[in-house]
């Protein structure tokens, strides 16, 4: 655990040099919500939801679509390593694979879970957004959601064989998870099959969870199950990444 | 009568009948070495004799086929992270950090508490004059200042055992000069070396001994210039 702080202690400096990526995904959702949002209040008032539900809808999706593109940069600062050398030297040292991983992990989970929740704040300062739930519970939905995403780009490292494969994947496969997951409009007016698919998408989840404390005044007993789901994602991730290294490392060897 | 210092009979580093394959073709053929503290080895071989891979497998990082890889008598898995200091061949820095910072985060790394990460840091900088550039960029150092950089963070921990592979490679004549005075240092400070090159000036300036890696299996001489030859293989 101690060779893991002192990675994620130096992947923080490496971040602190240049948080422009960070800025980034930050500012572009909130730049989009003014354009989105006149259409998800159609779509929303015409379901029964009362006005101002636009917005309510359109800050947590492209708080999560974002937190989903984020997983390029939890690459990037994955391959970043192998390209300046510093892999070998970390495991020179005596820093074990799993230690390495999880120093670079812990770093990546915090950037996403206080984007996700910039990007809701930003919302709600400028756009008015309010949810009117457990705000505990958009945290924690934030913070599990943040771990599925990293353990979900862990599994693409371990699993790609080339860094632009890890790269198209997490883009094809971060676009798939936010539209089934009802980033582009709500799930409900979906094709059946869709609806079906959208179960195996953590974005389904985390928004699903988000919007109802945003819409529903909900509890936080409300937010159980996606939070339980959450957690079965990043588990079958992070499990998928360790069989694949493990395989990895004994082919290399 | 006085008696002179007992040598320490724990060799440094002992590797016993290392043998090591890549897809069928045999790379190390049951190799020995021992190296005690305080000793420098130029370990010699040409271009795809097995150097590196026989440095990756003592460093712990890869596994032998066959044999056994002991550090200060203890197995290299459990004795490796405080003992030893490895300069891969490839440069490896963070490029966006200082070089103050690259050479603290290593030392942290090897279970360095920060300040005394800082205080060793200071210290190998200042050996390989690189003091005045101690908050400068890493990336914006010159070739021969990152070669210098690359070595500082393999030593800041002050390891006992040190593999240093290809130190110089790229370097100018100054950043040469500089690594091998200052790994000459080392040794005096007791810590053993293992430093492959090809420069043979450099075996000599270090009065390195010599062990030659030929066949997958290692050929050692007394020092270098000398022609006395001891079988280790």
């Amino acid at each position: 655990m101690r060779s893991a702080l002192a990675v994620a202690a130096v992947e923080l400096r490496v971040l602190r040099r240049d948080i422009t990526p960070v800025l980034v995904m930050v500012i572009i959702p909130l730049l989009f919500v003014p354009f989105l949002t006149p259409g998800m209040e159609a779509l929303l008032r015409s379901q029964g939801y009362p006005p101002g539900s636009g917005v309510q809808y359109v800050v947590p999706a492209l708080a999560v679509l974002f937190a989903l593109l984020n997983g390029q940069q939890f690459l990037t600062a994955l391959y970043r390593d192998r390209h300046w050398g510093i892999w070998e030297r970390l495991r020179l040292a005596g820093t074990s694979t799993a230690s390495v991983l999880l120093g670079k992990a812990l770093p990546g989970v915090a950037v996403h879970c206080a984007q996700l929740l910039t990007v809701l704040a930003g919302g709600a300062l400028l756009f008015g957004y309010h949810p009117t739930g457990a705000m505990a519970g958009i945290g924690l939905v934030a913070l599990l959601f943040a771990v599925a995403m990293a353990a979900f780009a862990l599994a693409l490292f371990a699993l790609c064989g080339t860094e632009s494969q890890a790269m198209a994947w997490v883009n094809i496969l971060g676009m798939a998870m936010a539209g089934l997951g009802g980033a582009f409009g709500p799930v409900s007016a979906l094709p059946h099959w869709m609806q079906v698919a959208a179960l195996g998408s953590p974005a389904y989840w985390a928004l699903r969870a988000i919007t109802t404390l945003s819409l529903d005044d909900a509890p936080l007993r409300e937010v159980a199950m996606p939070c339980v789901v959450l957690v079965g994602c990043a588990a079958v991730f992070f499990g998928a990444a360790v069989l694949a290294l493990r395989v990895r490392s004994k082919e290399s060897q | 009568m006085s008696i002179g210092p007992v040598p320490d009979p724990t060799p440094a580093l002992h590797l016993t009948g290392v043998s090591k394959s890549y897809a069928g073709t045999p790379v190390l053929r049951g190799a020995h070495l021992e190296v005690r503290p305080g000793e420098v080895v130029a370990l010699l071989g040409a271009n795809g004799a097995g150097k590196s891979t026989l440095l990756s497998i003592a460093a712990g990082i890869l596994a032998p086929d066959a044999g056994r890889v002991m550090l200060y008598g203890a197995p290299v898995h459990t004795a490796r992270r405080r003992l030893l200091g490895v300069a891969p061949q490839r440069l490896g820095i963070y490029p966006t950090l200082s070089v103050m910072e690259n050479v603290v985060a290593l030392a942290t790394l090897h279970g360095l508490s920060p300040a005394r990460a800082r205080a060793n840091a200071t210290r190998v900088l200042a050996d390989l004059a690189l003091q005045d550039m101690a908050h400068r960029i890493a990336g914006t150092l010159s070739g021969g200042q990152q070669r210098r950089l690359h070595t500082a963070m393999a030593l800041a921990h002050e390891p006992r055992l040190v593999f240093l592979d290809e130190p110089t490679v790229g370097a100018d004549a100054a950043s040469r000069e500089r690594i091998v005075g200052y790994v000459r240092t080392v040794a005096a400070r007791g810590a053993a070396v293992v430093y492959t090159t090809h420069h043979l000036d450099e075996v000599t300036a270090l009065e390195a001994h010599v062990a030659v890696l030929e066949n997958g299996q290692i050929t050692r001489r007394a020092h270098a210039g000398q022609g006395t030859v001891t079988a280790h293989a």
